[in-house]
């Protein structure tokens, strides 16, 4: 039930004590301006390691060669470790199931180009990585039109290629690229289909080619550089024995150290995603325990306030009741004035913090922090517990004072 | 009009008979009542401030006035056998002792007695601001026994008034505002509160103060915004404690002049106070003495 007079005797009260509402108000505004705040930071940090590992699926194990640093088994260090068509099935068989598959061959200075209908080149150097279909899943790539590759085009060695926005831009312009043929270090291909890739601008300067295809053309020793396969929705620590397990293996068939680290790279991205998840997880419990800190001091500050100004106004409370105040139109009138006072601050708090983030926003654009927002809960849920606060520390007080009888409160000391 | 000729609680020097007088009392009830009823018949009323507090334009108080007329014997306040004692720690201090006394309505009654003689506890619970142990107290012929917090400050906003020594207004408000509180209990709508609370000061003498702050004012002053503040919701008793205490001499007398003028007009009023000058200035004088009453003239 609105009553006018009510309120318009707690906005009295309340402006009538400009330093005591100052201060009240700064605390809680403060408390939830920092809460929010905090916040923002946290998800922009979040959002900038999500970035980080939006490249490739993060349920990915990643195997590929590099060159030994220990002689081992009567081999010289600094020996290339090439990985091979005959590895895949010994592969297969170290990991317990693959829901996803792909061989890797990459080329990092291709060169492409594609002779529009004027009869005029245009070209570049890209990178070319020849894959098997699968691999769109664990490189996160995003098909833009088109096809990507399958399994006929790596059965018969098709001459097919998926390309990235920037080839398509820069060769292409408007022009759909799809069905065009381009040249692929002198080699004519044919564009079933372009992509994007959300994880880095490198990834979007790529072509894709079936494997089998760059393996004839380009890696004629039957040479595998990279495998890639998924661990479907297997637990962390099942990939990293896993993976162990597939390190341990490739490494005694490759005739590595076992302490070589340079030889075989099985990287694990559930296990980097794990760890770099916990460290966030860790900032961002850091930060929501500063923020509650605050809030709490925050809190903490408005109940001492309230506390105090309902102490001073004990002889105002004896006033009030020898005119005829009940006890309950005075508790009343103290919880609406701390309430008003609570609601209006921290409103005027979530708005400053919440403009502050939306003009940050923008700006913050670097590679671990990224679009800090407000989580609206977050921010409703500090304006609830202080203003619960405020309802609780002012209803103290506020019942201690009634309950002194007026003509103790009237005593003169 | 002469306010002396009317004031019963002006004693010896009025058209009254002697203190003293076994009649006095009843002959001055008399003189009167047979006054209030003319005033009210025939004195102008600017502003529509109720010259007459007790006819206040309420319709009730009004046909009260005419029930006390005629029955001129009306008692606004009687205690019988009222103790009251604090508790500090593990002693017990009783401060009354089972006091009688009773107050007539249109009566100005003192209370006087030395420091400790339970005068301020008495108005206190004259004033239901604090509860009695043992005894009677009717105001206004209730029984005010155990009583709850709600119905004392119902009873608080209808029948009394409040001076007190110190002013007690409440510092951010300004006169205007101090005045129309007890209204605001009284749900008055504010518009009418504000007319009321301008009419009050204007009565008292201030209302070009009206808009000022406590701070801002004189002792005296403070005092009479209180006194106004008091009368605002048409109470049917006064209670001042020290009313004068903290004022000088000149506005001491001021105050007093304007609590009588207001008992001569039919207000019911209880002044605890310490000061002789003052007491003399009442009709009737109530002495306390180690929580019990000494003399209380004649009723």
């Amino acid at each position: 039930m609105f009553d006018r007079d009510a309120w318009l005797e707690v906005a009295h009260n309340v402006l009538a004590h400009p330093l005591r509402t100052t201060l009240t108000g700064v605390s809680v505004a403060l408390g939830i301006f920092i809460l929010v705040v905090m916040q923002g930071l946290g998800y922009g940090l979040q959002h900038g390691v999500e970035g980080q590992f939006a490249d490739d699926a993060v349920n990915s194990i990643w195997v590929e060669g590099g060159r030994t640093q220990i002689a081992y088994r009567g081999n010289q260090s600094n020996r290339p470790v090439r990985l091979t068509n005959a590895d895949l099935p010994g592969i297969a068989s170290q990991a317990d199931t693959i829901p996803a598959f792909s061989r890797r061959i990459r080329l990092w200075g291709a060169e492409i180009v594609w002779e529009n209908p004027q009869g005029q080149n245009k070209g570049g150097g890209y990178r070319v990585r020849g894959v098997d279909p699968a691999h769109i899943e664990l490189e996160r790539s995003v098909l833009l039109s088109g096809r990507y590759i399958n399994e006929r085009d790596v059965l018969d060695l098709r001459k097919v290629a998926v390309v990235g926005p920037n080839i398509v831009q820069d060769l292409f312009g408007k022009t759909d690229p799809v069905g065009a043929f381009i040249r692929i270090n002198a080699v004519l291909f044919q564009v079933v289909g372009t992509f994007e890739d959300p994880g880095s601008r490198w990834e979007n300067r790529v072509a894709y080619i079936p494997f089998s295809t760059a393996q004839q053309l380009y890696r004629t020793e039957g040479w595998v550089d990279q495998i890639l396969y998924s661990t479907g929705n297997m637990e962390t620590e099942a990939t990293v024995a896993q993976s162990g397990r597939m390190l341990s293996w490739l490494k005694d068939v490759k005739a590595v150290h076992p302490d070589d680290s340079r030889g075989i790279r099985v990287d694990n991205n559930n296990e980097e995603y794990a760890m770099y998840a916990s460290i966030f997880e860790g900032i961002r419990l850091f930060i929501w325990g500063i923020g509650l800190m605050t809030l709490l001091a925050g809190a903490v500050g408005v109940a001492n306030i309230l506390a105090i100004g309902v102490k001073e106004r004990t002889k105002e409370i004896g006033v009030r009741k020898a005119l005829g105040a009940t006890n309950s139109s005075i508790v009343s009138l103290v919880v609406m004035e701390s309430t008003v006072l609570m609601l209006v601050s921290g409103s005027l708090g979530l708005m400053l913090a919440v403009g502050l983030l939306s003009v940050v926003a923008p700006m913050a654009n670097h590679e671990y922090f990224q679009n800090p927002q407000v989580d609206h809960r977050i921010a409703l849920f500090a304006l609830g517990v202080l203003v619960l606060t405020g309802l609780a520390s002012g209803l103290g007080p506020a019942l201690r004072a009634v309950a002194i009888r007026p003509v103790e409160a009237l005593r003169d000391e | 009009m002469s306010l002396k000729m009317s004031c019963g609680a002006d004693g010896p020097k009025g058209a009254s008979i002697g203190e003293h007088h076994p009649f006095a009392g009843r002959f001055n009830e008399v003189v009167h009542f047979a006054f209030l009823e003319v005033s009210r018949l025939h004195a102008p009323n600017p502003g529509g401030v109720p010259k007459t507090v007790v006819a206040s334009g309420n319709k009730s108080k009004r046909s009260e006035v005419k029930d006390k007329s005629t029955c001129i014997f009306a008692r606004m306040i009687e205690l019988q056998s009222i103790t009251k004692s604090y508790t500090t720690g593990s002693q017990s201090l009783q401060v009354l002792k089972g006091v009688d006394m009773q107050v007539s309505a249109g009566e100005l009654v003192a209370i006087m007695g030395s420091s400790g003689s339970g005068k301020s506890t008495l108005l206190n619970i004259l004033g239901l601001l604090d509860a009695y142990d043992g005894g009677q107290y009717r105001l206004d012929g209730k029984n005010m026994a155990g009583l709850s917090e709600r119905r004392a400050a119902e009873l608080r906003r209808e029948m009394l008034g409040f001076v007190f020594q110190s002013f007690n207004l409440i510092p951010f408000k300004s006169a205007a505002e101090n005045v129309a509180l007890p209204l605001y209990y009284q749900k008055v709508p504010r518009k009418e509160r504000a007319r009321r609370s301008h009419a009050l000061l204007e009565r008292v003498g201030l209302l070009e103060w009206a808009d000022h702050l406590p701070s801002q004012m004189s002792g005296g002053q403070k005092q009479r915004v209180a006194i106004a503040r008091a009368l605002a919701a048409s109470p049917r008793v006064i209670l001042a404690d020290e009313p004068t205490g903290a004022l000088d001499s000149a506005t001491s007398e001021d105050v007093m002049s304007l609590l009588k003028e207001l008992n001569g007009e039919g207000m019911t009023m209880v002044v605890v106070t310490h000061e002789a000058e003052i007491a003399a200035a009442c009709g009737r004088t109530i002495r306390l003495r180690d929580g019990l009453v000494e003399s209380q003239g004649h009723v």
